[in-house]
């Protein structure tokens, strides 16, 4: 009898734990993830992105990776986000001002470089979007970009075994949803960081600038730095630089987002690392050089209202100045990044 | 032996109480029911409405956030019952009650608000219903459309004559989230434990309110800024009670 009660109740006893453990695995099917590390370059400042929300893993930095070459994202599968950023341009479009988008149509704006992303609080050239992981939205919903539906991409991702798969192995089960989605493609751009080019590596006391690339540095510490400020090489601020309306385009830049016409004209001062790749420059690709830039601001700027003051009545440079400062531009050019094999198309071998 | 089987016997006793107390259920439960409606009139698809200018309008859509639900207490204070996010749907029934679930059965009125709260504007990708892929997010300029009413006008001088209210904004001057009280006329105690509130959304305030919107002038509202914040207002006040049960 006694044998039986202890059967019995140590039966029951079991019972009740494995419902508990039923439950439990509902919340974590032995899910588990290999964490990757984000290093902050010396010198650098704290990033702004929260990656508690979002914390950085393989399977999702994996994930991200295939979204962001998979042409399926946008409606007829012709426009993945690396069409328009290209790795060898530093993630812009090369040598074009606008980039192709669906059916035949254009860009209004030139696509930026993508890197040191987490160090960005606002995005696009207006700051419109107000958290990194929102970014890919707009693309991939623009008419004259990917061009497609949100529930559109869901299901396409849904419906596809290896995406299920793989969400899985970022996230712990099958559900695909915005969330998960964009979070994976911010943990693959966030990974994007150049921070190797000749400059840092003369930061660092591995390379000496020659004397055409100190002269330019010391150039651009007096003449450039106030809005191209170093680690990053922009303040992240918005700003009118004198250069009118396309009317075509009729783009008035930040005030879109703010109403506000004090912001009339205002875009974001673009950070200058790779910028010898990320031709044509401007927010509308206007210019196809860096002398053509140089030259806008010591004859070109067309002073409004708003115009910045520290460029509306046109800056002074030297065409000897022009040289020097091209040379220690060319140093913020970092070759290995546009290299680094983790960042290309998974689908393709090199 | 007698001791083995009380420690086993504890043991389960516990296991189960565990299980049960972390299904407390509240003892009540609270049902708010959504009337769409234009003028009084039950909202159908596809119909045509009037609104107070004599402006014929055929409803196409409409829908908006409820969230921050509170119930007000005798005391007047008020309890916050539910930090969930629903979008009402005229085109989902299923979408147009909410339960939830209280503990209190005696109160004297409702507080909820209308539309999508700052901190869920500002902290990138949310899930369910705040899903952007739900179409009420705007990507071009991060931010919840807090409510949508669409139609089409002959009234409207927009393309194919389209009457587009997309209302959206959380930033200083251009908040369109609107706390909504509706105050119950007694205290209500109830017997059984389903407390049922009826409440009509009357889409014919968005355009006679406060602000006088007519759909010749304004057809299409597209982005944050001061029509935005005129229709906000004005929807402010497109909830009454239709009864209490």
């Amino acid at each position: 009898m006694k044998k039986i009660i202890i059967i019995l109740s140590s039966c029951i006893f079991l019972a009740a734990l494995l419902v508990d453990a039923g439950r439990m695995k509902l919340v974590s099917p032995g899910f588990k993830t290999t964490l990757l590390s984000f290093n902050i370059p010396p010198g650098w400042p704290q990033p702004v992105y929260d990656f508690k929300s979002n914390p950085l893993t393989k399977e999702g930095f994996e994930l991200g990776r295939k979204l962001f070459y998979d042409g399926r994202l946008s409606k007829d599968g012709n426009f993945s986000c690396a069409s328009c950023h290209q790795q060898f341009a530093a993630f812009a479009t090369y040598d074009h001002n606008f980039s192709h988008g669906f059916d035949n149509t254009l860009t209004s704006r030139n696509a930026p470089g993508l890197f040191n992303l987490a160090w960005q609080k606002e995005f696009m050239y207006d700051g419109g979007i107000n958290h990194l992981d929102l970014q890919p939205l707009a693309p991939m919903t623009a008419k004259n970009e990917m061009a497609e539906t949100l529930q559109n991409v869901l299901d396409k991702l849904k419906s596809d075994k290896d995406y299920r798969k793989m969400f899985k192995a970022a996230f712990g089960d099958e559900t695909v949803n915005t969330q998960r989605m964009t979070r994976a493609i911010s943990q693959f751009v966030l990974m994007l960081v150049s921070s190797n080019s000749k400059y840092d590596k003369m930061k660092r006391g591995e390379a000496e600038f020659n004397l055409p690339e100190s002269l330019g540095y010391e150039i651009f510490k007096q003449k450039c730095v106030s809005c191209h400020q170093e680690p990053l090489f922009t303040d992240f601020s918005y700003r009118n630089v004198g250069l009118p309306a396309d009317a075509t385009i009729n783009d008035f830049g930040r005030m879109k987002i703010t109403s506000d016409p004090a912001d009339s004209l205002k875009f974001k001062v673009p950070g200058l690392r790779n910028v010898q790749l990320t031709f044509p420059y401007e927010h509308d690709g206007r210019f196809q050089s860096v002398i053509q830039v140089m030259e806008h601001y010591r004859s070109g700027v067309i002073a409004s209202a708003q115009t910045d003051p520290l460029v509306r009545n046109k800056m002074k440079i030297s065409n000897y100045e022009i040289g020097q400062l091209i040379a220690f531009l060319n140093t913020l050019t970092d070759s290995s990044f546009i290299k680094d094999p983790r960042f290309a198309d998974p689908g393709m071998r090199r | 032996m007698k001791k083995i089987i009380i420690i086993l016997l504890s043991g389960f006793l516990f296991t189960s109480f565990h299980h049960s107390s972390r299904f407390v259920k509240a003892k009540h439960k609270l049902q708010l029911v959504f009337h769409n409606q234009f003028s009084g009139k039950e909202m159908i698809a596809d119909s045509s409405y009037q609104n107070a200018f004599g402006e014929n309008f055929i409803l196409k859509g409409f829908r908006y956030y409820i969230s921050n639900i509170s119930v007000k207490e005798k005391n007047g204070r008020l309890h916050n019952i539910s930090a969930k996010y629903f979008l009402v749907d005229m085109a989902d029934d299923s979408s147009q009650t909410i339960e939830l679930a209280i503990d209190k059965k005696d109160f004297i009125g409702l507080q909820f608000m209308l539309g999508v709260d700052s901190l869920r504007n500002i902290s990138g990708t949310q899930t369910g219903v705040l899903d952007p892929a739900r179409g009420m997010f705007w990507t071009w300029n991060s931010g919840y459309i807090m409510a949508k009413l669409e139609g089409i006008s002959g009234d409207s001088k927009a393309n194919s004559h389209l009457v587009t209210y997309h209302v959206g904004g959380f930033k200083k001057d251009q908040q369109t989230n609107r706390v909504i009280n509706l105050n119950f006329i007694e205290s209500h105690e109830l017997a059984g434990n389903i407390f049922r509130v009826d409440i009509n959304a009357d889409a014919a305030a968005w355009f006679n309110g406060e602000h006088k919107i007519k759909i010749a002038e304004y057809p299409i509202c597209h982005s944050p800024g001061a029509l935005a914040v005129q229709l906000a207002d004005n929807y402010s006040k497109m909830f009454s009670l239709a009864g209490i049960r």
